[in-house]
């Protein structure tokens, strides 16, 4: 086993991985740029040195600065997180090159799932089925109408280097696709430096479903069933879950050995999700995503398998411990990310200085946060501040410890997504599982202009007597104001005028 | 005094006249965790609330997981001045809220004209300059920055000239 490891990445993820490498005596290594030096992930770390800079250019994505670290260090092995250089197969050989074990699959893996053209064309032939479509790269316009005819409009153009909704346009007609295959190849060039092109077709409100696959590197190949996280905005997941309660036992099973088949096709080892579009009779590969997953803990709560250390331990070189037999399924899992976003002006970034904060705890609360009530939100990152998962004996207990978690939660300074979260997870449409990829888009608007909070009137009614009584102290006799403690009060004025 | 109170919780506009507060008024305690943390029992209930205040001045209040963004407007200042002019033929100057003396401005044997900021005081995140009415000395300053105080608790006492 490692004696080091460095994490190349930071917030709740790389304390996810700090806490995973204590539990197996392996020493941490953080790194940080200059906004984050006094970040969470920081100082839960056994050692911890600067990347210098702020932008992830000079930062968490700088190749370079960090393997230097790590050789500096004597770190045995580099474990990326998500995001950042996560799924970036340079950084991989550059890594293995500097005789360094990159926890994670091979490059060449990653290489062949982040080539869209290559993993549909790999998919095809290792009887995993995907969405119908063009197979090959199509640059002629003729072709490309030939194909759309033949599987029907609408079509998705998709670049062949894109990925999480980058590079996409659907289109209705014959005369739209001419004209949005010029913008999408021009786009594709732009974003990917590619102007590779390809049509499927599109599927409209598909749900959202994957497959955890942990393969060690002696061919053992595992599934830890499935996640559902169709409720995503912009294609950025918010709430998952897991299992999924949107398929029947026969499809899961076909599921799963497609999702084995995807991940034997390109020689897979160490944690990957394979990811499906399901349109309520048929699943389609959508993508590999070669690294853990933001939304890992729900698989972890419903089978007991920790899946971080299972990645180090196959980066290691050892086998994975169980039979596909060992592994149940438990109880249901949910999943809400808290990003510091604004729901209410269209998910704007807010960021700053964290002022209250209270995690949530209880029987079935996971609490997966990269914060404190000192730390800072830099506007340089991605703004996932926590996760938080309840896992209950069945979906209800579940959804129902989730809400009353997250309104147990305080986070402030920053504005976030809770009340969001919270809309979404008490309205009669997730409980009764009647949502798809596209339905946040479908219903934002409506989050902004109805009635959103779902609170009582007569609480609405409370709550505006206490503001009153207390913004404009017009009632002298109805209020008693009680400062218990000046002296902390007077402190922590003192410490916020620093 | 007050005749209207907007509370604009984003998304939702709750409108409030005073007769009606007045209709709801009760028991209300509130006892603060911290400057911007309180807990307000209300006949028993109790509302645990995060205050916080945005740019331009509104207040975001926390409240169990859900958040409110309340608007308001002008509604202090009317406040600050109709207690000025109560005590306009007095020199002794009160403080118009409860709230954290957060600056003193002036000194003893100051020569200060009427609209002079003589205090700031903090209430809810709200920074609230107290002005003098009259023109005069500062006699004597009854309370130091970082003070605690009540509701029309006396701030200085001016000397007419």
């Amino acid at each position: 086993m490692f004696k080091k490891i460095l994490i190349a990445n930071r917030g709740e993820i790389a304390i996810r991985i700090i806490r995973a490498c204590r539990e197996l005596g392996i020493k941490s290594v953080a790194i940080y740029s200059d906004a984050d030096e006094k970040s969470l992930h920081v100082r839960l770390a056994d050692e911890a040195y600067p990347l210098h800079g702020n932008t992830s250019k000079d930062t968490y994505l700088n190749y370079e600065k960090i393997v230097d670290i790590a050789k500096k260090a004597n770190c045995e092995a580099i474990h990326p997180g998500y995001g950042f250089l996560s799924e970036n197969p340079d950084f991989i050989k550059f890594v293995n090159e500097s005789g360094i074990k990159f926890i994670g699959p091979s490059e060449q893996s990653v290489r062949l799932m982040g080539n869209k053209v290559a993993a549909r064309r790999l998919m095809e032939s290792h009887n995993v089925p995907i969405v119908p479509g063009s197979i090959e790269p199509v640059h002629e316009i003729e072709k490309l109408v030939e194909i759309a005819q033949s599987i029907g409009f609408p079509v998705l153009i998709k670049a062949a280097a894109g990925g999480g909704g980058k590079g996409m346009r659907v289109v209705f007609s014959k005369d739209e696709l001419i004209n949005g295959f010029n913008l999408a190849q021009s786009e594709a060039e732009k974003s990917f430096k590619d102007k590779s092109v390809f049509i499927e077709k599109f599927i409209p409100n598909p749900k959202h479903i994957e497959v955890q696959i942990l393969a060690d590197e002696y061919g053992n190949y595992r599934h830890l069933f499935e996640r559902e996280c169709s409720l995503q905005r912009r294609y950025q997941k918010i709430i998952e879950e897991a299992p999924s309660i949107s398929i029947s036992d026969e499809q899961r099973e076909a599921l799963y050995q497609a999702a084995l088949n995807a991940a034997k096709a390109c020689d897979y080892f160490n944690a990957g999700t394979v990811e499906f579009l399901f349109d309520g009779n048929n699943f389609y590969f959508l993508e590999m995503n070669t690294r853990v997953q933001v939304e890992h803990p729900v698989t972890e709560m419903i089978t007991g398998v920790d899946i971080v250390k299972e990645q180090i331990k196959i980066a290691s070189g050892e086998k994975i411990s169980f039979t596909q037999d060992d592994i149940k399924v438990y109880g249901h899992a949910i999943e809400a990310r808290i990003y510091a976003e604004n729901p209410f002006e269209n998910f704007i970034p807010s960021f700053g200085k964290i002022k209250a904060y209270r995690q949530p705890a209880g029987f079935g609360i996971r609490f997966e946060s990269g914060i404190d009530q000192y730390s800072e939100v830099p506007i340089y990152y991605d703004p996932i501040l926590a996760k938080l998962i309840a896992w209950g004996r069945n979906r209800e207990e579940a959804r129902i410890r989730l809400i009353k978690a997250l309104e147990e939660t305080i986070i402030s300074g920053v504005i976030t997504n809770i009340p969001f979260n919270l809309w979404l997870l008490k309205s009669d449409d997730f409980k009764e599982n009647l949502f798809d990829t596209q339905y946040i888009g479908r219903i934002q608007q409506k989050f902004e202009n109805s009635d959103w909070a779902k609170i009582e009137h007569e609480t609405l009614n409370e709550l505006s007597e206490i503001l009153s009584t207390i913004s404009f102290e017009n009632h002298k006799k109805e209020i008693k104001l009680n400062i218990q403690d000046k002296s902390k009060w007077i402190l922590r004025r003192k410490n916020n005028d620093n | 005094m007050i005749t209207k109170i907007d509370h604009k919780l984003f998304g939702h506009k709750l409108i409030l006249k005073s007769e009606e507060i007045k209709k709801l008024s009760s028991e209300i305690e509130i006892k603060f965790l911290s400057k911007d943390h309180l807990i307000c029992n209300r006949n028993g209930r109790i509302f645990e609330l995060i205050v916080d205040r945005d740019e331009s001045g509104n207040l975001i209040l926390y409240y169990k997981g859900n958040i409110f963004l309340v608007e308001i407007t002008k509604l202090f200042n009317e406040n600050l001045n109709n207690s000025s002019s109560k005590t306009a033929r007095e020199n002794i100057v009160k403080s118009p809220m409860p709230g954290l003396i957060s600056k003193i401005k002036i000194k003893q044997g100051d020569i200060v004209k009427k609209g002079d900021p003589l205090f700031t005081i903090e209430a809810m995140k709200m920074e609230n300059e107290i002005k003098s009415h009259i023109s005069g000395i500062v006699e004597s300053i009854k309370v130091t920055e970082g003070t605690v105080v009540e509701k029309n608790a006396v701030l200085v006492i001016l000397k007419s000239v």
